[in-house]
């Protein structure tokens, strides 16, 4: 009588398994025994394999056993949730479907523009041959210096300041 | 098919005001589409119900948000919602298996997808033809074991037997048994697509 603790392995059931993958089917037939939840968060605590082989089974069961997994409360629950969440993130859009209620939106969006002051438009520095002497001084060496690039970089200035308020 | 007219022109009136935001109809909408949806689309493909739950809220959110693209067809809305969580299916089996290399196998079994519904049909009917459906596939994917795999599918999962009886019944050591069910569901696994 042998000592191996393992059980003799018929070769006609194919090649003999590794230790390996002897503990992986040991433990595969233990997860199958326990409630799916925990044998799924365990499969793959360990190994995607394990895991894979997992849920082909559960597959099967799924589809040969519905009963054990139609849960019909929670899948309303999940309908409620879902409905939930998509009138709390454009039930406004939705509540404003048909093209009057867009114009009209559109009309007292306008309204509101129209009956609003616009802000005075600060006066911009002017740009003239008398106060730019970019167009007199003496060429220097270097970029920055370059008059076209100084008169571009004086509008430029003078432009936002003009869109935004001259810095005070 | 004059039962159906009058169930076709409800679901057709039910999914226009859906989609002019009535939520009651919306609600009665859901009601009726979640448990096949859940029960007979998505968790026999997936296995494992808390992540067919996720799947279905998703498919879900993603049908009311895209609601308005939806047009009607004689076949109803429920082809429609089946496409979306199929589609989810697969994108949360190759999230998961990424490097198992099945992505063909879940791209070819998607495009199979085929409207089998006519619009206003009973949520029954729709779940048992759904069910037909995933049992054929597991038909097929189960004819491609051999004898002895299949055999040890049948007894352990089909018929539901404990190891020992399921050893037993095919002459094994429960250690034995164990390794030959391994094999058939890494076998299974492969073979096993998303239709």
């Amino acid at each position: 009588m042998s000592d191996d603790p393992r059980p003799a392995w018929d070769e006609t059931l194919g090649p003999a398994p590794s230790d390996d993958e002897r503990a992986e089917a040991t433990a595969l037939g233990a997860l199958l025994a326990r409630p799916p939840g925990e044998a799924v968060a365990e499969a793959r605590a360990r190994d995607l394999a394990l895991e894979g082989a997992l849920i082909a089974a559960l597959r099967v069961r799924a589809t040969a056993h519905p009963e054990t997994f139609r849960a019909p409360e929670r899948v309303k629950a999940i309908a409620a949730e879902a409905l939930d969440a998509t009138y709390g993130r454009r039930g406004w859009r939705r509540a404003i479907r048909s093209p009057w209620a867009w114009a009209a939106a559109a009309m007292l969006v306008a309204a509101v523009g129209v009956g609003s002051q616009p802000r005075d438009t600060p006066e911009a520095p002017p740009i003239s041959r008398q106060t730019d002497d970019v167009f007199t001084r003496a060429v220097e060496p270097g970029a920055a210096s370059n008059p076209a690039r100084e008169v571009f970089d004086a509008r430029l200035h003078a432009y936002r300041d003009t869109l935004l308020g001259a810095p005070r | 098919m004059a039962p159906l007219d009058g169930a076709s022109a409800e679901e057709r009136a039910l999914v226009e005001a859906a989609q002019r935001g009535e939520r009651a109809s919306l609600e009665l909408l859901l009601d009726r589409v979640s448990r096949p949806l859940y029960a007979a689309v998505i968790l026999p493909r997936v296995g494992v119900a808390a992540d067919a739950e996720d799947i279905l809220r998703d498919t879900l959110l993603r049908a009311m948000e895209r609601l308005d693209t939806f047009r009607w067809t004689p076949a109803g809305i429920f082809p429609w919602l089946r496409q979306i969580a199929i589609h989810l299916v697969i994108d949360h089996v190759r999230r998961r298996q990424r490097r198992d290399r099945l992505e063909d196998r879940y791209e070819r079994a998607a495009a199979d997808v085929m409207p089998l519904h006519h619009a206003g049909a009973e949520e029954m009917l729709i779940e048992q033809q759904e069910r037909a459906v995933a049992t054929r596939s597991m038909e097929a994917a189960l004819a491609t074991l051999n004898d002895r795999y299949r055999r040890a599918v049948e007894l352990r999962l089909l018929e539901e037997r404990s190891r020992e009886a399921c050893a037993e019944a095919m002459g094994v050591t429960v250690g034995n048994f164990d390794v030959i069910l391994h094999r058939a569901l890494g076998a299974l696994k492969k073979a096993y697509g998303v239709r």
